[in-house]
């Protein structure tokens, strides 16, 4: 069973396209208008993918650990853009410190998970770094997405609130702690449920791809409890990390939220006082 | 004492909303600020706490400039409730457990039962309140938390903005005397009669303290 999976032909390729037959002639017939969308998302999957191919074989060849861990730190810096750019936040000042909580929970995780988990001789094998550290990385995105969404858009709309506990006593990690606690839980609420429902139905992509390549079916349940339970830490930790790392650009030192610090400036809600005037003076 | 010297504000695109404002008050005042709707009471208030900063000019509280490295300590020196009296949805028994769990508040004790509950009774309010959740009150009962988190705090400092609005007048007269006879410096903002009418009130129009005028 070491083999490997059997390798797909062109024609096998070309018969994979042939599906996409099947949601052009739904789309067509429903008038969803989503022709074009679906021709640029398969166009650029099978761009993307083909490229991966090319320099996952290259970095596999070489195995060399400098190549490597750059490589890691390039998708890490992408990632920590793409969250910010799906954020309401400046990318130019938010990209140290959201580079910083992703770089040091993954790069700790990842050893971790070569080191005592699989327990590789190599801990920067490029088939371990690589597959592990991308894998933990797509997932996190997500989460550190929704975190970071969740917790300044409540800033933004419950800002009084915040200046309130400052009033009463509190400082910038106390005030925002109701925040931070309704951001995290809220972005973590997916993979737990994943969890508790993974191979009910579904089979996980990884195992699915790990039986596929030859391994057999209690390896690849083993790599699956691990991996997820490696994302389930590497997204807890970024979570928190994101948010407070971020939080030291976004409040200047009156611990006050820095408006330049947002893409489009957050619109004020009047407030009700505001409101209660406007209705009186009319 | 508390003093303004100078202070100017304005936003991008808007028109000035102080212009070389000055203001002295004493320790112990007690001062109603009055003036049209969208002249700058509220942000007066909100300067002292650092919240808004001033385009010109300094704020001296009790001889400290504000700034960055004073505003923490400063800020401990106040209490600012405004109308809304917007509080996190919690409970009122954990929210003053959570305020003096702060560790500004640290030195602090929290209210023996006893002091608690004659509060409450003051402002009409029985112990069950404690169990429910600052988003099921009603605009008026959290007006009363707020003034009574104001009493057991007990900072130097008062900035209470438009805090008696949606009680009774019974209610108002009995919140406005109990505020007006502590010793502390209070900066009210407020269109309820009884406030202007208090002996100990000094009523300052903040458009007569632009431009340099004003005491």
């Amino acid at each position: 069973m070491s083999q490997g999976a059997i390798d797909i032909s062109i024609i096998g390729m070309i018969y994979s396209l042939g599906l996409l037959i099947i949601p052009f002639l739904i789309t067509i017939y429903l008038k969803l208008q989503l022709t074009k969308d679906i021709l640029i998302g398969t166009f650029r999957m099978v761009i993307q993918l083909a490229v991966v191919g090319v320099y996952l074989g290259v970095l596999f060849e070489y195995n060399n650990i400098l190549l490597n861990i750059s490589y890691l730190i390039i998708i890490i810096l992408i990632t920590s853009g793409s969250i910010i750019q799906k954020t309401n936040l400046k990318l130019k000042p938010m990209l140290l410190p959201i580079f910083i909580s992703i770089v040091i929970p993954h790069t700790l995780i990842i050893l971790y998970f070569n080191a005592f988990i699989v327990n590789i001789a190599n801990l920067f094998d490029a088939i371990y770094l690589i597959t592990i550290g991308g894998m933990l990385l797509g997932n996190c995105l997500s989460g550190n997405i929704i975190a970071l969404n969740t917790y300044y858009s409540n800033l933004h709309k419950q800002n009084n609130t915040y200046l309130t506990m400052l009033g009463l006593g509190a400082n910038r990690n106390e005030a925002t702690l109701p925040f931070l606690q309704e951001s995290i839980k809220l972005s973590l609420a997916p993979t737990i449920a994943t969890m508790a429902t993974i191979g009910l139905v579904s089979l996980p992509g990884m195992m699915t791809g790990q039986i596929l390549g030859g391994s057999i079916p209690l390896t690849a349940v083993k790599y699956q409890i691990a991996i997820m339970l490696a994302i389930f830490a590497a997204k807890t930790a970024s979570n928190l990390l994101v948010i407070r790392l971020s939080s030291h650009v976004a409040f200047d030192s009156y611990d006050v939220l820095k408006p330049e610090m947002f893409r489009t400036p957050p619109k004020k809600q009047p407030s009700k006082k505001k409101i209660r005037s406007l209705i009186k003076d009319n | 004492m508390i003093s303004f010297h100078n202070i100017s504000l304005s936003y991008p695109h808007e028109k000035k909303i102080f212009d070389c404002f000055n203001l002295t008050i004493q320790q112990g005042e007690k001062i109603l600020l009055k003036g049209p709707s969208g002249s700058g009471k509220t942000t007066l208030l909100k300067m002292l706490l650092g919240y808004v900063k001033p385009t010109q000019g300094t704020i001296l509280i009790d001889d400290k400039e504000l700034n960055s490295n004073t505003i923490h300590d400063i800020r401990q020196r106040l209490s600012y409730i405004s109308q809304d009296v917007d509080l996190p949805d919690m409970s009122i028994q954990t929210l003053l457990d959570t305020i003096y769990h702060y560790q500004a508040n640290t030195s602090l004790h929290p209210p023996e039962e006893e002091q608690l509950n004659t509060l409450l009774s003051t402002y009409k309010l029985t112990p069950s309140v404690l169990k429910q959740h600052t988003h099921q009150l009603s605009g008026g009962e959290r007006q009363r938390i707020g003034i009574i988190l104001t009493h057991l705090l007990n900072r130097p400092i008062w900035l209470l903005d438009e805090i008696t609005s949606a009680l009774d007048t019974e209610l108002k007269t009995a919140a406005i005397t109990n505020l007006l006879e502590s010793n502390n410096t209070i900066l009210a903002i407020s269109h309820d009669p009884q406030w202007s009418a208090h002996p100990k009130i000094r009523t300052v129009d903040i458009s007569a303290h632009n431009n340099g005028g004003g005491p």
